[in-house]
């Protein structure tokens, strides 16, 4: 890859009254990089790699409105980014395009484009997005549009760092931490008569009992994290010091026994479902 | 048996932990908990892809959703992994947002 500047192709054009500007950024060699299929696991952006060289380079940036990006096929997009020079270069920088002018969408209900950190985030996302597009084009298997591919990674990248901002100063303890007080007065099960309350609480009791007695505590604590609370998979992985794939199989691994012993306790998912309808 | 107080003890602590996250178990009620708990159970396949697999997939079955194909028929196990996993639907609905923007916006593609 060349690591010379980038310059502003004749194919990067700005809408009218918009205007360039130039952004320096810092491009990486896009070699030994971590992570799984497509860079799955990907490490927390603004981590340096060690032994990875990381120069400045400037590209053309229009600010005021997205570039126009020449359309690619599947085909042009490997070709132009397997190639050097100008026809690399021209479709590093288009993609960046389709990978900046996707985030605001992406991010919606995450992150205002408005909010101070959005720039930032959305830069870092575009260049990790790059370099693990380029390391792994031998991965893209042709079986959907290249920029849903690249797009895909983007929004993982994105998503990923997102979660690890919003949890980075919570421990797991601080997500499990278990509280006090009661529920007193509190309507438990506010079941439309009293045979139907007894009903759930007595379901419930079963239920209890057999994630007691069948679920290893890593598995209970996995399970009430990441199906009941819905905390994140990723931090939940993080902090249990695993990964999203591993816990997925642990949680995977107790709701299939608890569904197991439920069925053979008389308990079925559907009628228990039926007995908590209002 | 454990006692019913041991469940509500933790239904409990589920219930006041979530007024301090993004988790909406803050505001459920322990029956809401528990129908959550028994859907995803009701779910469980023998056999589901994990998010390691679903990533791989995820962009052929967003590919085919816009373009109006049956996705529940095409990649069952991709779309059940999708209503079992939080984290795998949150990037497949943010990847969803990212396509219907680039279709409103075809210069930007």
């Amino acid at each position: 890859m060349s690591l010379g500047r980038l310059q502003p192709g004749p194919h990067i054009l700005s809408d009218a009254g918009c205007f360039f500007t130039t952004l320096h950024i810092l491009w990486s060699t896009p070699d030994r990089l971590g992570g799984g299929e497509d860079g799955f696991d990907p490490p927390a952006l603004g981590v340096r790699r060690n032994g990875i060289r990381r120069r400045e380079r400037a590209i053309d940036y229009n600010l005021g409105g997205a570039p126009v990006v020449v359309k690619r096929t599947n085909t042009e997009w490997l070709s132009d980014l397997r190639s050097t020079g100008a026809a690399q270069e021209s479709a590093l920088a288009d993609l960046r395009s389709v990978i900046m002018s996707g985030l605001p969408y992406a991010l919606s209900t995450w992150l205002s484009p408005s909010d101070p950190a959005f720039p930032s985030l959305a830069e870092e996302v575009a260049q990790e997005t790059l370099l693990r597009v380029q390391s792994r084009l031998d991965t893209f298997e042709g079986r959907s549009q290249f920029t849903t591919w690249v797009n895909k990674i983007a929004v993982h990248i994105a998503l990923s760092e997102l979660r690890r901002r919003r949890w980075k100063d919570v421990s797991l303890e601080g997500m499990m931490e278990e509280g006090e007080g009661h529920l007193a007065g509190l309507p438990v099960d506010p079941a439309p008569d009293p045979a139907a309350a007894a009903e759930r609480s007595d379901l419930l009791a079963q239920i209890d009992r057999l994630m007691r007695d069948e679920l290893t505590d890593r598995q209970r604590r996995a399970l009430e994290a990441v199906a009941v609370r819905r905390l994140p998979m990723e931090e939940v992985a993080r902090r249990m010091g695993t990964n999203r794939n591993a816990l997925y199989k642990l949680i995977h691994d107790a709701r299939l026994r608890l569904k197991r012993r439920m069925a053979e306790e008389g308990l079925m998912p559907g009628e228990v479902l039926a007995a908590f309808e209002d | 048996m454990t006692s019913l107080s041991g469940f509500l003890d933790w239904l409990r602590r589920i219930f006041r932990r979530g007024d301090k996250d993004r988790s909406s178990a803050g505001e459920a009620s322990p029956a809401d908990i528990a129908r959550r708990l028994v859907e995803m159970i009701r779910q469980t396949q023998p056999e589901e892809f994990t998010c390691e697999e679903v990533f791989a997939l995820l962009d052929q079955f967003a590919d085919a959703l816009e373009r109006g194909d049956d996705v529940s028929a095409l990649m069952p196990m991709v779309r059940g992994h999708l209503e079992i996993c939080a984290d795998c639907k949150e990037e497949f609905e943010a990847l969803l947002r990212m396509l219907q923007g680039r279709a409103a916006n075809p210069q930007r593609s």
